[in-house]
């Protein structure tokens, strides 16, 4: 299921920035999703 | 960590005033994306399938800041252009666009130009931007557009994905890249700010470094070749494809110590594939049900 997915993932990646460098950002986004809560086919 | 959203997100078609049962599953999203804690998105238009007061009511009471440059409602801004966000001592300055044109099934909404809208936009960004980004609910090939005319007045175009895979391109001093198709990805960038000038992408380099061990690999086994061939002909044709792949790895020698350049920002950039590896969250799976008893979208 994408958004829930995108919550874990989000969790799982949030994790990396304590380690790095203090002069780095991580940025995560999502497009299109149009209204999808589930995945297709 | 900031996370943003570059549009199109709310609604499956556009166009027609959504049933109430569309409307419960936009409202659900958007809740869920400031569950996420998503600080902004850009308006694309399968957001406005119930209007902009609909948008920006269910927006506001999830926390996340609707973005568009160009769209005007009646002849007037329909919402924020840009903002700047502090994120993790980080001034991030983002700009949304939405897709030029009339919006389907809303009236006197009318999106202008792109390029000229955030030309003007840019303008009103406030000093020390560590990074600018343009969330763009527009189409590939206006967002490609974009990239070219505005070169390194902005380091990153987040295009929604108009069902394209995660994609990475540079562009013109400035990279285009796409979110990943209907829910399927999650695009992660790590900037390293340190420095000045263009974005380099680091992933670019590593790809080129790899494909430099593996031409040198091969050269050396021509040479050994080239050694133990016993005819003229065997030797001469050893000697051209020694000299092609020659100028392959000094070409490739050339752009893997220029993207490797000291002071430069630079970037990674990982397609987080969201599938069943990641499991759920049960709390969410319960209020997702409601909207996809099957757990799994119909065909498109």
């Amino acid at each position: 299921m994408p958004l829930l997915r995108t919550l874990l993932a989000l969790a799982l990646v949030a994790g990396l920035p304590a380690a790095a460098a203090p002069r780095e950002l991580t940025v995560a986004f999502t497009g299109d999703n149009g209204g999808e809560v589930a995945p297709c086919g | 960590m900031l996370v943003l959203d570059a549009g199109n997100a709310l609604f499956q078609s556009f166009g027609a005033p959504p049933a109430k049962r569309e409307k419960d599953r936009a409202a659900f999203i958007m809740a869920t994306m400031g569950k996420l804690r998503t600080r902004a998105m850009a308006v694309g238009h399968r957001d406005l399938a119930a209007g902009q007061g609909f948008l920006a009511e269910h927006a506001k009471k999830a926390g996340v800041t609707l973005l568009s440059a160009n769209l005007a409602i009646a002849g007037k801004p329909a919402f924020t252009g840009s903002t700047a966000l502090e994120v993790d001592g980080h001034k991030v300055c983002l700009i949304g666009l939405t897709t030029p044109g009339p919006v389907p099934g809303l009236q006197n909404a009318v999106a202008a130009p792109t390029v000229a809208a955030a030309r003007e936009e840019l303008k009103k960004l406030p000093q020390g931007c560590a990074v600018k980004l343009v969330l763009a609910a527009i189409p590939y090939a206006d967002a490609l557009q974009l990239g070219g005319e505005l070169k390194g007045a902005v380091d990153f175009i987040l295009q929604s994905s108009e069902l394209k895979p995660p994609i990475v391109q540079p562009v013109n001093h400035n990279h285009l890249v796409i979110g990943g198709e209907r829910g399927r990805q999650l695009q992660q960038l790590t900037l390293k700010l340190d420095g000045a000038g263009d974005f380099e992408n680091l992933d670019e380099v590593a790809r080129t470094k790899e494909l430099l061990a593996h031409v040198e690999g091969n050269l050396k086994q021509l040479e050994a070749r080239r050694k133990a061939a016993e005819s003229d002909w065997a030797r001469s044709q050893l000697d051209a494809t020694i000299a092609e792949m020659t100028a392959r790895r000094d070409e490739l020698k050339r752009a893997a110590s220029k993207g490797a350049t000291q002071g430069a920002r630079a970037f990674t950039a990982r397609a987080v594939s969201l599938d069943a590896s990641l499991g759920d969250d049960p709390e969410l799976l319960k209020q997702l049900l409601v909207f996809e008893p099957t757990g799994a979208a119909a065909q498109h």
